[in-house]
């Protein structure tokens, strides 16, 4: 186990700049993930700190250790790749075993630690087929005990479920945060799947274009995102922003739409000043309602449980989850009024969050 | 669909097989080339019973021997320095690729300018690098190594193009997790590397193995089978024996000892490497 620190790191592909001012602390045990869409630098990330790729600027240190310079064998991290990166002519056995025989470790330790590992993950029955006669899930098990018989300083994972299908997934999210609970291992974990880094994280780095946007437990992420991308990227179905103003009127706060649709305030914007605000609501705390914004409603999607309305609002498209049935159909208007105590306010240009004077607002 | 592929196959590869094992078992008039009657194995106790055919089954082995123990090392590490992406490769890729498109006569008549003991450019060289003149194809053993030496040069693309795609095919993730496992190069090369080229290798020596067996013509631009006989292999014997003798029976028996011997030789490769992998 090992604590780990990302200063100022950076990374260019000659003029690109696809990494810009990295700095966060991993402490030792934690479990950390890496999130944001498609490109915005999360796996370069994880690729540097495993030494597959360059730092261009700044330093990662492990245990205080800089290994900027160290190759990667060096680093005693273990990696968990995306297409599981399986040898494909070695048994699992062999596969499992590979590291420990580079670094020389005698053959009866290799078998016993194999053995331990093998039992940890269920994968007993498994230790003499060949990666291509397994299962996906399977595979994506070797792969992890390939990792922990080294039982390495960290461990790395690069979007590692993201080949499995929605069910499997699931299954594998609870194993890799029981793997995590019962070995300790400080993990570093990247995905683009928002549900996944909530469910298993300690703690999230929300990332986007190269930096990172908010660092913060899944909780604080949901409930006080930074921006307007990490509230619309946190949670699913998304955060429904509205761009409007907000004002005073005979000493009410209210908000006004583009279109001049009006919400009370109460004292849900005590501390923000007038002027132009994107509000933030969750769908979950959109509710129907005689008075609120006049949406139309787009499709009605019953999951069960849930039913959400897709509605449109002066143009975009305002979502409401309600618990039960809902009858409604396409082209209905409905009027949906937000919980004021669930308000997220941003700035109207630089989307950034504005807190409110009283913090017990928020959930 | 399959049809005018089948009609092809037939007329052009089976059809030709067949009539050579018909012509081995006759015998033919010298003059008009006619098949004058069946003779059995007679043309094949004849041809084994010939010192010049021994020697050109010896001769036919120490090519295959020779162009494979050099064509794969060298094929492989052009493929993996081409794989690297070094500065250079290009015009490696270029160069090697260029003498695979080049036409086979051609090529053997540029290296018999070469090899030319007086006047060619490879002595020339040595001679201005104070080292005595070699007589390429003057000499028996120079001139084997003088035909196996061209050929590699003319055929390692083909075999450099396999290994390429081979080694393209694997994944780079294999090899950066096999460096987080510490693996050296060395170790990767032997260990993962080459494993995994087992189809590719399997395919370059069977190839390498058919074109060695069937070399005929650097033989016969750079020494027409001299001197003496000494680089006459199966290929040219059979050659020799249908247009210089006028024995088509004769021909034909030592044509189907040459398939024979590389059945042979080709299944027990397979045998071997299936074994190995196996293990």
């Amino acid at each position: 186990m090992a604590s780990l620190a990302i200063r100022g790191v950076g990374k260019a592909f000659g003029a690109a700049a696809v990494l810009r001012g990295i700095d966060f602390d991993i402490a030792d045990g934690e479990f950390v993930a890496l999130v944001g869409p498609s490109g915005c630098g999360k796996s370069t990330l994880l690729r540097m700190i495993a030494g597959l790729d360059q730092v261009t600027e700044g330093e990662v240190l492990i245990d205080g250790s800089r290994v900027n310079e160290k190759p990667s064998k060096d680093r005693d991290v273990a990696m968990v790749f995306q297409n599981y990166a399986l040898y494909p002519h070695m048994t699992v056995r062999e596969n499992m075993g590979f590291a420990l025989e580079m670094r020389g470790d005698p053959a009866a330790e290799r078998r016993r630690r194999i053995d331990e590992a093998a039992e940890i993950l269920r994968l007993e029955p498994l230790l003499d087929r060949l990666p291509r006669q397994m299962s996906g899930g399977q595979q994506q098990r070797v792969a992890m005990g390939r990792a922990i018989v080294r039982k390495p300083k960290v461990f790395l994972f690069d979007e590692p479920l993201s080949n499995l299908d929605a069910k499997l997934r699931v299954a594998m999210r609870a194993e890799i945060r029981e793997l995590h609970r019962r070995l300790k291992t400080t993990t570093i974990y990247v995905t683009h799947d928002q549900i996944e880094a909530m469910t298993m994280a300690d703690r999230l780095v929300v990332m986007r274009g190269g930096v990172v946007e908010q660092i913060g437990t899944p909780l604080e992420v949901f409930d006080r995102p930074a921006n307007t991308f990490v509230a619309t990227f946190i949670g699913s179905p998304e955060m429904n922003l509205i761009a409007g103003r907000l004002e005073t009127e005979g000493g009410r706060r209210l908000f006004r739409s583009k279109s001049g649709e009006q919400l009370a305030m109460g004292d849900a914007a005590n501390g923000i000043p007038d002027g132009p605000v994107q509000l933030g609501v969750r769908p979950d705390h959109l509710d129907i309602a005689e008075d609120g914004l006049a949406a139309t409603v787009d499709a009605v999607e019953p999951t069960g449980l849930e039913t959400m309305i897709v509605t449109r609002f002066e143009g975009q498209p305002l979502v409401a989850q309600q618990h039960g049935r809902v009858r409604l159909v396409a082209g209905d208007t409905v009027r949906l009024q937000p919980r004021p105590s669930e308000l997220h306010f941003f700035d109207f240009d630089s989307g950034r969050r504005i807190e409110r004077a009283s913090s017990n607002a928020v959930a | 669909m399959l049809l005018p592929a089948l009609a092809g196959l037939v007329l052009f590869q089976f059809a030709p097989i067949v009539v050579g094992l018909l012509n081995s078992l006759q015998s033919f008039n010298p003059f008009t080339h006619r098949a004058s009657g069946w003779v059995g194995l007679n043309n094949f106790v004849e041809v084994l019973a010939e010192p010049s055919f021994h020697w050109a089954v010896l001769i036919t082995m120490v090519y295959v021997v020779l162009i494979l123990a050099i064509t794969i090392p060298l094929a492989l590490g052009l493929a993996t320095l081409l794989n690297s992406r070094r500065p250079g490769t290009t015009f490696v890729r270029a160069a090697v690729l260029g003498a695979l498109a080049a036409s086979e006569a051609v090529t053997a008549l540029v290296w018999n300018q070469m090899y030319d003991a007086s006047t060619g450019l490879l002595n020339a060289l040595l001679v201005t690098l104070h080292l005595p003149a070699q007589p390429f194809l003057i000499d028996a053993n120079h001139a084997v190594v003088s035909i196996v030496v061209m050929t590699v040069w003319k055929d390692v693309g083909l075999a450099m193009l396999m290994f390429l795609a081979g080694l393209q095919s694997v994944p780079g993730s294999v090899y950066e997790a096999a460096a987080l496992d510490g693996a050296s190069t060395w170790k990767v090369f032997q260990r993962i590397t080459l494993p995994l080229l087992r189809p590719s290798v399997i395919l370059v020596m069977f190839i390498a193995t058919v074109g060695a067996t069937r070399l005929v013509t650097p033989i016969l631009i750079l020494t027409q089978g001299g001197p003496g006989g000494s680089t006459t292999n199966m290929a040219l014997y059979s050659y020799n024996q249908a247009f210089s003798f006028n024995s088509p029976g004769h021909a034909a028996a030592s044509v189907v000892c040459m398939m024979l011997l590389l059945v042979a030789l080709t299944g027990g490769q397979a045998l071997l490497l299936r074994r190995r992998g196996g293990k």
